[in-house]
């Protein structure tokens, strides 16, 4: 064989193992940011498992605020429910929607709850109050960091995939699409969220 | 800040440096070569007296090529062998600096938010979830990543860094680790270690020439140009070490400042909240203390830690930015005051982990402890005086109570419950070769006090010892593994009960410190019906009525027509050889086996301790944890 065909050949290999190498990397980051997402709900539903053990440590101190703790158990429990239905029919629109709305009640059913609580120092010492007060922190924090983490592997596709010549081959494999950051429709729910704090 | 555009840029500084590093380390191996290659060619030239013109001449390419052949594989066999020694998993570097792991559902506040904030970190960062160590005795804030991937990447933080920071400085610590783990910072700085060493071995030769060559001066006279020859290469080896070393470690360290700058962005990309990891640094640089780390390998690992490990006696090779810089890049509007805050040393008191799990274990086994033993001296003929007995009873199960949450006292128990009066000798001897220091008295004072132990509080007697072995060393676990082996063949013999003991510690203990791997290959029970006849017969062989019952009784449940081995073959060696056949069966198979085991053991009508500690070691050794209704089951249908 002449040199110019080795050349060509080797020149196409290289050029197929380039192919085969970005198209991976798009696959990986589209499992990366689909699993993150998978944690967003994870994480809510930890804080919905959380919330019945508040009701409970603080029910024993707050034997006259029955209807704020009841207003939290009933927003609790809207939240899951909307989460399941998350769960169940796929992420669409509207029951993204209802379920920022519901985790928007539930935050603000907490924020009273808390504003109550201000009235009672007892059951902020107490050391079964201060473990959850630390679990809840921890648990918004996951919340919060698992929007971030999933926008952040979102971006890292996105930025990947419109690159020259990523672009091109991924296109050619059917990426032809940028992934959808996070965004919440209600910008107001997003105030009034997870707002909870015993200090 | 923008942590994004701060990344690029030290991703981008960091990689032009490991450059320049790799391509200083080629020069030099070059550098090396065209010396020697001089060296030699002209002390064989000034050995027949001719010119250097002549010396150059003779550099034909064969003898160039041989010289580079060697040197290259000289350093290459050094730069491998460093990059191997340094190539430690995370858990093992870490317990060599002394950590502990944090236990998941920890009791202690400090511990439990660490572990919070590490979980959050990983959500943040799309990353699996790394173990966690805390450093007890280091009061210093620092922190550190170790393990050279991700699968076997460690975290760990001082005990300082717990408690001294708040919950957001202590997330923008971590968060900085995070990125240490993500962008393989570890295995690119052990890279530039083992490298490093191959460099300043070409130095390290030189010296030894230049020695070499010294005595010889001394010694004799008549080889003096051979002597001048080996100086002079000597000199010059060295010389390219030093230098190259000095060049080399400068660059190093250069990468390693990039790598921090890149983590401290990280941090914020993880966090989002500059404050945090901003705020952790310019509390360090109050904090009297600081970052310094006092364990003996902290020096050498330098370059894994959050901040300075030592103090810096040459800005120029230290393997951090100044703190001052690093604050002004996370917070550009940083007014230079650091923030005080005093060591809260009640805190800093390292405390025992998961105590309170282990309080309610400990509580259930006192109330439980006392009753057995009372109800046992009921039973036993009253020589002595009971009342008396009794009341020293529950001060001893204190005790007992009391060792079995130390790593040492739960040591002694268990060997304890080996001791024999009669092998004693031998059994010290062996603690003595281990060099622990202080078992000795311990074992032989639980031996005497254990030697009475009623036979059914052996078994929660071990199981109360075991989770305290846990946090043993892998070292540590090691020799006592030994030292046990060592106490149970004291006697030249292994008796039922030993075999036991062995396999719940081994069972139990070794999954935290080696890999095990098991494989299913036995799909029918035919194919084991020797080891089955076996196992059953001399669980058959305790039991009160007639062992061919009893034996007949567990064949009903396998539905496996067995005869009764003769008495000689029910040996413990030949037993034990016969359960590790069965750990060889499919899962489903093992649950049958114990069920048909259970079955046997309550032909008499009741199981005895001897009974349940059997057949609970032989549910250790196949790996099939005991349905906890299989014996309940057993006990019920008689």
């Amino acid at each position: 064989m002449s040199t110019s065909g080795i050349i060509f050949l080797s020149t196409i290999a290289v050029l197929l193992v380039w192919g085969v190498a970005i198209f991976n990397q798009l696959v990986a980051l589209t499992n990366r940011y689909k699993n993150a997402f998978a944690q967003i709900e994870v994480q809510l539903k930890r804080r919905y498992d959380l919330i019945p053990n508040l009701v409970e440590t603080a029910k024993g101190y707050l034997t006259h605020e029955r209807e704020t703790l009841q207003a939290v158990i009933e927003a609790r429990n809207e939240a899951a429910s909307a989460l399941s239905a998350v769960a169940q029919s796929g992420v669409d629109p509207a029951s993204i929607k209802a379920l920022s709305g519901a985790e928007g009640a539930l935050g603000s059913a907490l924020g009273k709850l808390n504003v109550v609580m201000e009235a009672y120092p007892d059951l902020k010492a107490s050391e079964n109050m201060q473990q959850l007060s630390e679990e809840l922190t921890s648990t918004e924090n996951r919340v919060a960091f698992a929007r971030q983490g999933f926008n952040d592997a979102v971006m890292n596709f996105n930025t990947y995939r419109q690159s020259f010549p990523n672009v091109v081959i991924g296109n050619f494999f059917g990426y032809r699409e940028d992934a959808n950051l996070l965004e919440f429709e209600d910008s107001a729910v997003i105030q009034a969220a997870p707002s909870i704090s015993f200090s | 800040m923008d942590f994004f555009r701060e990344q690029d840029i030290a991703r981008r500084n960091a990689r032009l440096l490991t450059v320049l590093f790799s391509l200083a380390v080629l020069v030099l191996v070059g550098l090396t070569n065209v010396f020697l290659a001089l060296a030699l060619g002209f002390s064989d030239a000034a050995g027949r007296d001719s010119a250097l013109t002549d010396s150059l001449s003779m550099l034909d390419i064969r003898s160039t090529l041989v010289i580079s052949a060697c040197v290259v594989v000289v350093i290459v066999t050094v730069v491998l062998y460093n990059w191997i020694r340094f190539s430690q998993g995370g858990r093992s570097v870490v317990e060599a600096l002394g950590g502990r792991p944090v236990v998941s559902g920890t009791q202690d506040a400090y511990e439990r938010r660490a572990q919070n904030i590490v979980q959050e970190i990983s959500l943040a960062a799309n990353m699996p979830v790394p173990p966690l160590y805390v450093l007890d005795d280091e009061r210093g804030i620092n922190a550190l990543a170790a393990g050279v991937s991700p699968g076997d990447a460690v975290v760990a933080v001082t005990r300082g860094a717990m408690v001294q920071l708040t919950r957001d400085e202590l997330q923008g610590v971590i968060g900085h680790e995070f990125s240490h783990i993500l962008n393989g910072d570890m295995r690119l700085s052990i890279r530039l270690a083992a490298m490093l060493r191959g460099i300043t071995f070409i130095g390290d030769m030189g010296a030894v020439l230049l020695r070499s060559g010294g005595r010889r001066r001394m010694g004799s006279s008549n080889r003096k140009n051979d002597t001048a020859g080996l100086l002079v290469i000597g000199l010059g080896l060295y010389l390219i070490g030093l230098l190259g070393g000095l060049m080399a470690g400068l660059i190093k360290s250069a990468i390693s400042k990039q790598k921090e700058y890149l983590a401290d962005a990280s941090s914020v990309q993880f966090t989002r909240n500059p404050d945090g990891i901003g705020n952790a640094l310019k509390v360090i640089g109050g904090y009297t203390p600081g970052t310094l780390v006092h364990t003996a390998r902290a020096e050498e690992l330098s370059h894994l830690f959050f901040g300075q490990v030592k103090h810096r006696l040459w800005m120029l090779f230290a393997t951090h930015p100044k703190l001052e810089k690093r604050i002004l890049r996370v917070d550009p509007r940083w007014d230079g005051k650091f923030i005080e805050r005093s060591p809260d040393h009640r805190a800093l008191e390292p405390q025992l982990a998961d105590e309170m799990g282990l309080n309610q274990a400990r509580r259930a086994i006192s109330t439980a402890l006392p009753a057995a033993m009372l109800i046992d001296l009921d039973h036993s003929p009253p020589t002595g005086e009971p009342a008396e007995a009794a009341s020293a009873l529950p001060e001893l199960a204190g005790r007992i109570i009391e060792d079995a949450r130390e790593p040492l006292g739960a040591m002694s128990l268990i060997l304890g419950l080996l001791w024999h009066e009669g092998t004693q000798k031998q059994q010290l001897a062996s603690i003595e070769k281990a060099n622990i220091r202080g078992l000795e008295l311990l074992v032989a004072q639980s031996g005497r006090e254990l030697k009475d132990l009623a036979p059914e509080l052996r078994l929660p007697l071990i199981e109360l010892c075991l989770p305290t072995l846990k946090t043993l060393s892998e070292p540590q676990y090691k020799t006592f593994k030994q030292v046990l082996l060592n106490f149970i063949r004291a006697d030249g013999r292994v008796d039922l009960f030993e075999w036991c003991l062995y396999q719940l510690v081994r069972h139990y203990l070794d999954p935290q410190f080696m890999r095990t791997r098991h494989r299913a290959q036995f799909a029918k029970l035919e194919q084991v019906s020797t080891s089955l006849a076996i196992a059953l017969g001399t669980l058959a062989q305790l039991g009160k009525t007639d062992t061919e019952t009893a034996f007949q009784s567990g064949t009903t449940v396998l539905n496996l027509p067995l005869t009764l081995p003769q008495q000689e073959q029910l040996g413990v060696q030949e037993f034990g050889k016969a359960v590790d056949q069965l750990a060889g069966c499919y899962p489903l198979l093992k649950v049958t086996i114990l069920k048909a085991l259970a079955k046997v053991a309550e032909q008499d009508g009741e199981i005895s301790s001897r009974e349940v500690t059997l057949i609970k070691a032989i549910a250790a050794v196949i790996d099939c944890p005991l349905p906890n209704n299989v014996l309940e089951a057993a006990m019920l249908s008689r």
